[in-house]
């Protein structure tokens, strides 16, 4: 279920030149390539779907704009997702609310497909719980935990210390596994003062 | 969730919670994204879109409202509020009427 390694699906280098010479079939491409991850990434972060189309709009725009002087330094996702997240930051500072909102919009409506009637209490309690998280450590539950970024790659798209990234995912891991718990007792997890690997 | 295996040190190794939040839905994009998006990336920087309706349409509404722009007819009229606001707006406020003691 995890996507290991965004990376692994980068997009053709031919198309990334159309783009970059502002080739809008070409850029199209691109969106619809990166979309899903990146759409995944900014509806966790803002809690919207209609806040995640406009955030996502001004992110791809400001892609168009930027993609000639692209440099390459990064990889293209990591520069895209740096890029979405900002714009989201962004749209949630507008909205004052870096903390996160008590007045949850509806869970959009299930995909087709096999639903375990088990994991629909579990999974509701997780989408409160994420969302209940302070944007910052939601946005390392989504690079790291769900798209299996390594701590250096998520530092990056953050901008923060690869430490930083690792305490915020260790303090989000407590606080989803304790929503998880069915009793009331305070499950101990360990900070995780491991090495920050790449 | 309510069995007792032990918690993973290292929070990466927590499949069990992040497969979890990897299976909360995504919800699609609007239908109209695509061109939406193609229609501002095709216009060139700077220039401003219409905002989507119900968010920022009446404040961009009631501007656009007073501006020469929207209403070519009157291009070669000075602006002047009580051609360019709404009679409501142009129309001279009331007096209070003054204390009166008999």
């Amino acid at each position: 279920m995890t996507h290991r390694g965004v990376r692994d699906g980068e997009l053709a280098p031919s198309t990334l030149a159309a783009a970059r010479s502002g080739d809008q079939r070409a850029f199209a491409g691109l969106v619809e390539h990166y979309d899903p991850r990146l759409r995944a990434f900014a509806y966790h972060l803002l809690g919207d779907p209609h806040q995640t189309d406009d955030a996502l709009q001004d992110a791809y725009v400001k892609v168009f704009r930027g993609l000639p002087d692209f440099a390459g330094g990064s990889a293209l996702s990591t520069w895209l997702t740096r890029i979405t997240y900002t714009t989201c930051i962004d749209h949630l500072r507008r909205r004052g609310r870096l903390v996160p909102t008590l007045d949850l919009e509806p869970e959009p409506p299930l995909p087709q497909g096999p639903d375990p009637t088990d994991d629909l209490s579990s999974r509701g309690v997780v989408r409160e719980a994420l969302r209940r998280l302070p944007a910052e450590q939601r946005a390392v539950v989504v690079l790291v935990g769900v798209q299996g970024l390594d701590y250096r790659q998520a530092a990056e798209i953050l901008e923060v210390p690869s430490g930083t990234v690792a305490s915020r995912l260790s303090s989000a891991r407590r606080t989803l596994r304790n929503a998880l718990r069915e009793d009331d007792e305070p499950l101990v997890v360990a900070d995780s003062n491991e090495e920050v690997s790449s | 969730m309510t069995d007792r295996r032990p918690v993973p040190t290292d929070p990466r190794d927590d499949h069990e919670v992040w497969e979890l939040v990897a299976m909360l839905p995504v919800p699609a994009a609007a239908h109209d994204f695509l061109p939406r998006l193609q229609e501002r990336i095709a216009a060139p920087p700077g220039a401003t879109t219409l905002p989507p309706a119900g968010r920022l349409g009446r404040g961009a509404a009631r501007i656009g409202g007073c501006s020469p722009a929207s209403r070519p007819w009157l291009r070669q009229q000075p602006c002047s509020p009580s051609w360019c606001c709404p009679p409501s707006a142009a129309r001279p406020r009331r007096r209070r009427p003054t204390c009166w003691r008999p």
